[in-house]
Parts: C-alpha cells; structure tokens; sequence
C-alpha cells in the first residue's frame, strides 16, 4: 500500500472522526481521574470506548463507505481496500482504548485482557459490516 | 473519430436476488468510436449503471470480451482492473463521489495519490484542470460549500485528471436543472473536442439524446443503437 494511499485515510479519519475521538478518550481520562480508586473503572471506560467506537462508525459510515468506494473506482487495488478497512478498525479501537490501556498496564489482570480482546472483536464485527455496505464486490 | 476504443462483445451479466437469477444484460454488443459522446437511455433498473460498471472494470461480466483502448478486461487480473480504473477508464458515479471532508484540489488529485503521482506534478495537473473546468477560484475550499453544479464539476475535474481514454458519466444531470444539464453536456463536448476521449452518459432523460453522437436504449436487458430512429423523429 503506499503512502500517498496512507495519507487520504489519515486525513479523513482526522477530520471525519477525530475530535469525536477526542472527546471520547477525553471523557474516559476523566472517569479515571474522578473514580480511580473504584474497580469497575476499567470496566467503565472499556464500556464506553465500545459505545463510543459502535457511535463513530454508525455516525462517519457514509463518509468510510464513500471513501473506500472512491479509492476502489479510481485505482485503488483490493487488497490495499482490505487492508485500510482493518487498519481503521485497529486505530480507532486502540486510540479509544487508550485510556484502559493505561490502566492495564498498571495494573494487569487476566480479566481486563479478557474484556479488552472481546472489545476488540466485537468493533471487528462491526466494522464488517461496514465493508458489507460499501458496496464493492471483491 | 476512427478506432474503437470501447468493444463489448455477447456480453451477458446477472445476479442473484435471493434464491431467483436476474438476467440484467442480454448478448450486448457494441463498438465505441475514440471521441464520440454515446448516450444510453432506459427505464430504472434496466442494467445501465451495471452495463457502466463493466465497461470501468468495477464488476466482471458472466459471459463475454470486452476490450478497452485495447485491453481485454477479461485477460486482467484485480490489479490490472484497478490499472485500468486509474489511466484508462473513469467512472463518475451518479451522487458523485465527491469527498465532503476534502477540498476541491483534494478531490481532483485523489486518482493521481493512487497511482503514486508526485507532488509537484500533481500540483501543476490539478491547477490545469481545474482552469479548465473553470473551478480554479474555488481550489482550496471544502466541497460540501458548493453547489450541486460545482460538486459536478469537481467530480469531471477528478475523472479528468488522468486523461482517460474513456469517461463514463452515471446520470450527470439528474440532479440537476435544464439549463446546468445544458451546460454539463458543453462541457462534455468540449472535452470530447480537446482530449478526443470517448464520453458515455447514461441517463433517463430522452431529450438528452438528441444532444448526442449516437444513443442506445437499454430494455429488457438488450442494448439497441436507436441512434437514427431519433434522426427521423
């Protein structure tokens, strides 16, 4: 895939999506800092990274949709297709996760990791479902 | 005029809907001549947007050749159809496809981004077609403050800026008035004149026919020329 590819996916996650982003992970911090003596805080936080991520792709999905399908009429080859629609996922579920992330990393628990990895399938689910409405027949 | 650009050949396309097969195209055979402006017309969901998308090299026909500026679509693998896509075919859809997050000179440079075009270049390209759009005053603002017609010409300007061999237009006008139809059509012709590229449009506006080299109806999945029937008229 090259970089010039690269580059219209990061400007439209950026603009489409990213002061949504921001706010999320904004709020999240927030959690954090008022109820961090709590346990469910994790839970809490990892809960709502998958509100937020479900909210963002239901809100930005004509904007991914269109996007994808340009690049697939001008030129652009399944498979980098394929390979930016993953690549989506995997950012907006690690920048929404950061806040969890960070508590994971202070305190590790095999039942945070647990929650963390079906968080992620279930945005990879969705985000099939996403390429499934774009409309183009690989 | 002279050489064929765009040949189909007993091309046969269908789909499933459920557990029934939609024969959409029927045996379609037709010759495109470089630089001539074809106009297909038939009722919705008669196969036009599909007869389009094979022509691009979007979706791959059941049966049958079709060969673009010499190449055989069926003889290309997924990374040849997406070259072909991005220097020899351009395919407008019919909202468009223009990126509302993006600015004009965004837009137009978006195929030459694919295909790996520098900077400089893709600079120099825009600028040139967009002057000739007439679109240059507006290049660095954001689509979603334009008007249908402008959005229009922003999506010819980006199909445009390969120089393809082949432009095929998805109802250009629908959404549209008469006069600004009028005015899409001009500038049709023009590109015909000054880049000798071969301009299919479907619509389902008959009186845009007229305005055409040679025109086909599209019915009941068979492509007929109806070109001097509308002569006669």
């Amino acid at each position: 895939m090259g970089s010039n590819i690269l580059m219209i996916f990061v400007k439209v996650v950026t603009r489409g999506s990213g002061l949504k982003v921001s706010a999320v992970v904004s709020i999240n911090l927030l959690v954090i800092l008022l109820f961090r003596n709590n346990a469910l805080t994790p839970y809490l936080t990892m809960l709502l990274s998958m509100v937020a991520s479900a909210a963002i792709i239901i809100i930005d999905f004509r904007l991914h949709s269109l996007l994808l399908y340009v690049l697939y009429v001008y030129g652009s080859r399944p498979n980098t297709v394929r390979i930016l629609i993953s690549l989506y996922s995997l950012l907006i579920a690690s920048i929404l996760s950061l806040p969890y992330l960070a508590i994971d990393l202070m305190s590790f628990s095999s039942a945070l990791t647990s929650t963390f990895l079906i968080a992620l399938s279930t945005l990879s689910l969705i985000y099939k479902n996403v390429r499934g409405g774009t409309s183009i027949t690989f | 005029m002279g050489d064929v650009v765009v040949l189909l050949k007993d091309v046969w396309k269908t789909y499933d809907e459920g557990n029934n097969k939609v024969v959409v195209l029927k045996k379609i055979n037709a010759s495109l001549m470089r630089g001539e402006i074809v106009g297909i017309h038939g009722p919705s969901g008669s196969g036009k947007t599909t007869l389009l998308k094979l022509i691009a090299g979007l979706i791959r026909p059941d049966r049958g050749e079709i060969i673009v500026d010499g190449y055989n679509l069926n003889m290309l693998d997924d990374n040849g159809l997406a070259m072909i896509r991005n220097t020899v075919v351009s395919y407008i859809p019919q909202d468009y496809g223009v990126i509302d997050e993006f600015t004009v000179f965004e837009n137009v440079e978006l195929p030459m981004l694919i295909a790996g075009v520098g900077k400089e270049e893709r600079v120099r390209r825009v600028r040139e077609v967009l002057e000739y759009i007439g679109l240059y005053n507006k290049v660095n603002v954001k689509t979603k403050l334009l008007s249908g017609g402008e959005r229009q010409r922003v999506a010819i300007a980006r199909a445009l800026v390969m120089t393809p061999s082949v432009l095929l237009a998805d109802e250009p006008t629908a959404n549209l008035d008469w006069n600004t139809a009028l005015k899409v059509i001009e500038l049709f012709k023009n590109i015909r004149e000054d880049f000798k590229t071969t301009i299919v449009i479907v619509t389902h506006d008959p009186r845009l026919l007229d305005l055409m080299d040679r025109s086909f109806t599209l019915m009941d999945g068979y492509l007929k020329d109806t070109t001097y029937k509308r002569r006669e008229l």
